[in-house]
């Protein structure tokens, strides 16, 4: 059986180097852009740059929310959300102004700086990450490796359990998290060159 | 910690990739973008920095083009030459660019950098200067260092990271393509005046020359000629600076 792969595009992040990163991993994916399509995919990824604000007001003007949520909880099929696309799986955040978010791994995203990060901002560049927990998602990554962050924005999250990585920057924060058939990365796995495609290779192979 | 960065330079002068000294790039054709950069895409580097220096200026981009140079890598890229507008930008982007580098069309529209920056956040725009010595002041450069400009060095340093350039590229003209080390002196000049990242290039010749560039400040250490001529690689440079201590991404890899 091929299992059905999908980029939500809901006009916010570049997909085409996410598309083009699967395709290096022999992974032909579509981009959906109808919300009412999404069940037909059995992996999702929602990407994601910009602002936390931008990508949850547009999550919700183009219908996703109910979507994404029946995807996750009904159908429990499996979704990736990278960076901005992570961050918006939390409670609430607060880039420009205090947002609601799916919800769906508890937790609340936070300006680096508010917590406690005294570096320069944006966080931009390869920085590693120091595994906690074993998960599907960092099989065959060794500990300590490397990806590509841009970021001035942070999860904090409600539960340690969903915590599989995180990165120190100044302050500590998560950069990979998992609640149950739902995960994301901080980083951008599609610009992490080799070990950017292993973290996607995993989710595929799930 | 963030990493110190080893970023090849591709200069493309409509046809194929070419590498000359002090600007003059005419002389020696170094090869094919795609396989270049293919390559340079699965020896793993940490980025790439890809010049259109071809001097056509009213030749529209070739969007085709740029899609072949941006779907075959995996690593963040950033793209230049002949940017002027916002609109350019947008379209880069769409094609598959992480990074913009903006240039010579800053010295009559500064505040480029500022729209630019607005648009798409600082961190995507890097401003790339290029510097000439004259009787022991910098200078600022631009058009592929034919044209002199009036702004003051260190001025014009600060003015583009206070209109929003989340990165500088400092090229040496007077080093770029002799292979005899960087223009330390130009990088620490510019790493004590601004915080953002800046990122060397002009002169890399052999290891010592990078060790020395990142004692100098900077956050990324780019070459061509090394990489274009000589048997070092990327890699090779890594390793080399990894054992003196250097911050550096190791290769997922190790081979």
């Amino acid at each position: 059986m091929t299992i059905k792969v999908g980029i939500i595009n809901y006009g916010i992040g570049n997909i085409r180097s996410l598309k083009n990163s699967l395709k290096k991993i022999n992974i032909e994916s579509d981009y959906i852009i109808n919300p009412k399509n999404l069940n037909a995919y059995d992996k999702v990824f929602l990407p994601g740059v910009g602002s936390y604000y931008d990508a949850i007001k547009s999550i919700k003007k183009l219908a996703w929310e109910k979507s994404i949520l029946d995807f996750c909880y009904n159908k429990k099929k499996n979704l990736f959300g990278i960076c901005v696309g992570m961050q918006i799986l939390s409670t609430i955040g607060y880039e420009f102004r205090e947002s609601l978010g799916l919800n769906i791994i508890p937790g609340a995203v936070e300006n680096l700086k508010k917590l406690g990060c005294t570096l320069k901002i944006p966080h931009i560049g390869w920085n590693e990450i120091i595994i906690k927990k074993e998960s599907f998602i960092t099989k065959n990554i060794p500990n300590k490796s490397s990806f590509y962050f841009v970021n001035s924005f942070a999860y904090k999250l409600e539960n340690d359990a969903h915590l599989i990585a995180y990165t120190n920057y100044g302050v500590t924060f998560p950069s990979i998290i998992q609640n149950n058939n739902i995960c994301g990365t901080q980083f951008h796995p599609e610009k992490s060159s080799k070990a950017g495609l292993q973290i996607l290779k995993n989710f595929i192979d799930a | 910690m963030l990493k110190i960065r080893i970023i090849p330079i591709m200069l493309w002068n409509g046809i194929v990739l070419v590498k000359g000294q002090n600007f003059k790039n005419n002389r020696r054709a170094t090869g094919s973008p795609i396989t270049t950069i293919q390559i340079y895409n699965s020896r793993d580097v940490d980025e790439i920095i890809f010049f259109d220096i071809s001097e056509n200026e009213k030749k529209e981009k070739n969007f085709d083009f740029i899609r072949s140079i941006t779907d075959c890598t995996s690593v963040p890229l950033t793209l230049g030459g002949n940017i002027k507008t916002v609109d350019q930008m947008s379209q880069l982007f769409e094609n598959g660019a992480d990074k913009i580098s903006i240039n010579s069309a800053l010295y009559d529209n500064p505040k480029l950098i500022n729209y630019a920056s607005k648009k798409f956040g600082s961190q995507a725009i890097s401003v790339s200067i290029d510097v000439k010595k004259n009787f022991n002041e910098y200078v600022c450069y631009y058009k592929n260092g034919t044209k002199k400009s009036d702004k003051n060095f260190k001025n014009w340093v600060i003015e583009c990271v206070d209109r929003g350039a989340g990165e500088l590229i400092i090229n040496s003209i007077d080093h770029d393509g002799l292979m005899q080390g960087y223009d330390n002196n130009l990088i620490s000049t510019v790493t004590s005046l601004v915080d953002v990242p800046v990122i060397a290039s002009g002169g890399a010749g052999n290891y010592d020359h990078f060790y020395e560039a990142y004692k100098s400040g900077a956050s990324g250490l780019a070459a061509a000629s090394i990489f274009h001529f000589t048997e070092v690689t990327p890699n090779k440079i890594k390793n080399f600076l990894f054992k003196k201590n250097v911050p550096i991404r190791e290769n997922f890899f190790k081979n």
